[in-house]
């Protein structure tokens, strides 16, 4: 914290469109003053791009964190929600779950149909895992061991074209 | 829970054309997210959305407060002193402090003239 500059000159760093940026700011800035257009230095939208790169870095930490605390791996909407809560941005969490509700209102339609083309082997594994959860409401782990076994049993069986082991389980 | 590789896989395929609310590429912001941590390996595919639009909302409420600085000095040009005022000035965006002395810093000769 001395006199030492530590410049990182890191060329793999991402950053946000510059035109999505300058288009969000200019955006709100119509709608602030209503005498006439405001300029924008490009210096200006530089800090703006910064600050918003910055504050992805903040909110997936503090994400991450609320995700290792409930013992999961993976990130999910909830735990950036509660992330906002927490380092006081309460007011964004109304709009972003309205378009995360858009969103995934949208997305099932492209979800069903995907499955229906591609993931037959999905479909008919999820059918029997409903059948076995149904019987024995226990941990998943052995369900999903089950299907791994399946799945190994039947991946040479395809690949090899069909050897002495064909498992037919129905 | 290994659905979340296909399906932020279609997500990004399917977004990356026409989409109406998510302007920030979801891809970008995934990448930025794996770089603010080693431990974060895993991001469900509702994530990138979640934080495209916080983006959005946040580069708004730091403009929003950059624009009151600049009206109040009476000029018409948005300059990056102003963002690095609003930053200083708003509690909620102490985690920008770095990146406003860094530029204050290489810009600014006379940190004296913030302070008047």
């Amino acid at each position: 914290m001395e006199s030492e500059k530590v410049e990182k000159v890191v060329p793999e760093v991402e950053e946000l469109p510059k035109a999505i940026v300058r288009r969000v700011v200019k955006d709100k800035l119509s709608h602030c003053s209503t005498d006439g257009d405001l300029n924008v230095h490009k210096d200006a939208l530089l800090a703006f791009s910064e600050s918003a790169r910055i504050f992805i870095h903040y909110l997936s930490a503090t994400a991450n964190d609320i995700c290792k605390e409930s013992k999961r791996q993976t990130i999910n909407a909830n735990d950036v929600l509660k992330a906002l809560e927490e380092i006081e941005f309460p007011e964004f969490v109304g709009p972003l779950k309205a378009s995360l509700d858009e969103f995934k209102q949208k997305n099932v339609g492209k979800k069903a149909g995907a499955s229906e083309t591609g993931k037959k082997a999905a479909a008919s594994d999820m059918g029997k895992k409903a059948g076995a959860s149904e019987t024995g409401k226990n941990t998943g782990e052995s369900e999903t061991k089950e299907v791994k076994k399946k799945r190994k049993v039947e991946e040479p069986s395809k690949k090899i074209g069909g050897k002495s082991k064909q498992k037919k389980e129905d | 829970m290994r659905q979340a590789g296909r399906y932020s896989g279609m997500l990004c395929g399917g977004l990356s054309g026409r989409s109406g609310p998510h302007s920030l590429p979801l891809a970008r912001i995934k990448k930025i997210m794996k770089k603010s941590g080693d431990d974060v390996k895993m991001i469900s595919g509702e994530a990138p959305i979640v934080f495209s639009k916080a983006c959005e909302l946040f580069i708004e409420e730091l403009t929003q407060r950059s624009w009151m600085v600049t009206m109040q000095g009476k000029r018409r040009t948005l300059h990056k002193d102003d963002v690095a005022s609003a930053v200083i000035a708003t509690d909620i965006f102490d985690f920008l402090v770095n990146l406003v002395d860094n530029n204050s810093s290489n810009s600014m000769d006379n940190p004296e003239d913030i302070s008047s």
